[in-house]
């Protein structure tokens, strides 16, 4: 064998992947060989080196937390699950409107009163608050609101939809929306809450500016 | 009814994987270089699996599909950080800050000037992983460090072992390299 051959496998020599006649001629070789020699040790001076990183331990009692942690994940993930299913705001995440000017329209009919409806004026910010009620603390949840034509959240102009992650805290969570209509057509404002395969929707009509104060009835669509 | 359930279930998650936590706890610092988030992703992890612990039960070789699915999570978590210009992680990152000072490792030898030398070695060395594309760092983690076989990086990393002997042999060589030059 000469050195090249040598250099080729020491690799695979010093990982012992060998045929035992294959490792014998290479002991050989190193025996003769003070340079194939020096090359061979500083192979296993490195693999020697990195077998010996150290590994900073977990914090105490980290492994017990850790199981714990998962078991209690599952179980506030399908609590949450089964009272979602059964819908509307006993739902483990709710969403629902409320503004400074809550007052029931009275020139609205019954059905019409389950919609969710929030009338703006044309070309004026009103500020549209959206509470999301959230059972526990949910990281990362993704929050879309998606704009009928013709309305648009102030400083986001020609956006129809605006998408976003962020933590929602255990409990009430006000979302602000500075809504503005640069026309009187109107149309269905839809906010959505995801987090993993949970999706909770509120609808909301806009509609342009009559006089009156605006109102608000939700309409919750909650999908499993 | 529920509740019972949910004990065996519990009980059966533990037993199943509690044996191999340690080594998983391993590998993630390995991948992450920080206690905090070495924790974080094997508590990902726990979290993941613990809806599957019936297909846990059918698994032969738990340790490296364990720590395929480790591997999976930790990547897809570069993948989502990559859009922020943060550097992700490191061998011997903030090691202070985890508690951990090179210079308390402990030592075989009670010899001073060697465990200098160690400790020198070994942060040079981490720096010198540091530099490594994940790619690299993650064979010789696996195979160098922790002792996987090739068969077994192959479950873990979804890959042949021709293209990771290939892979690990071009990592061995960057790493020379970079100790060599020592431009880190």
């Amino acid at each position: 064998m000469n050195c090249e051959t040598i250099k080729a496998r020491i690799e695979s020599y010093v990982d012992g992947e060998l045929a035992p006649s294959v490792s014998e001629a290479i002991e050989h070789h190193l025996r003769g060989c003070a340079a194939c020699s020096k090359a061979h040790a500083a192979e296993r001076q490195l693999r020697d080196n990195l077998r010996q990183l150290p590994v900073a331990g977990p914090t105490p009692g980290f492994f017990d937390r850790a199981l714990k942690e998962a078991a209690l994940h599952h179980r506030r993930h399908h609590h949450w699950l089964g009272i979602g299913f059964g819908g509307g705001l006993a739902a483990g995440l709710a969403l629902w409107m409320m503004t400074g000017w809550f007052t029931p329209n009275p020139n609205l009919s019954p059905a019409d009163r389950q919609l969710a409806t929030v009338t703006i004026s044309v070309d004026q910010v009103r500020t549209v608050n959206v509470a999301i009620n959230a059972r526990h603390k949910l990281n990362q949840a993704q929050l879309t609101i998606t704009l009928p034509d013709g309305v648009e959240l102030a400083g986001f102009p020609g956006r129809r939809q605006l998408s976003w992650h962020t933590d929602l805290k255990a409990g009430k969570n006000l979302l602000q929306l500075p809504v503005i209509a640069h026309s009187a057509k109107g149309g269905i404002l839809v906010a959505r809450v995801q987090h993993q395969d949970q999706t909770e929707t509120l609808e909301i009509k806009m509609a342009a500016d009559d006089g009156r104060q605006a109102y608000i009835t939700p309409r919750l669509k909650a999908r499993a | 009814m529920l509740i019972p359930f949910r004990s065996k279930q519990s009980a059966t998650f533990d037993e199943l994987v509690r044996p191999h936590l340690d080594h998983l706890y391993r590998i993630a610092f390995r991948y992450t270089g920080s206690v905090s988030d070495a924790e974080d992703l094997v508590q990902d992890l726990l979290v993941k699996l613990y809806p599957r612990v019936n297909e846990l039960q059918d698994i032969e070789q738990l340790r490296p599909w364990l720590a395929r699915v480790l591997y999976r999570i930790f990547i897809d978590d570069i993948r989502r950080k990559s859009r922020s210009p943060v550097h992700l992680f490191s061998a011997f990152e903030d090691s202070s800050a985890n508690g951990v000072n090179l210079e308390d490792v402990v030592a075989l030898d009670d010899n001073p000037e060697v465990e200098v030398t160690r400790t020198r070695n070994a942060q040079h060395l981490g720096r010198a992983i540091d530099q490594l594309s994940e790619e690299h760092r993650s064979v010789i983690m696996l195979h160098d460090v922790e002792g996987f076989t090739l068969d077994e990086m192959q479950t873990i990393l979804d890959c042949p072992t021709g293209t990771l002997k290939s892979r690990l042999h071009r990592a061995r060589n960057r790493l020379r390299d970079l100790l060599s030059n020592g431009t880190f």
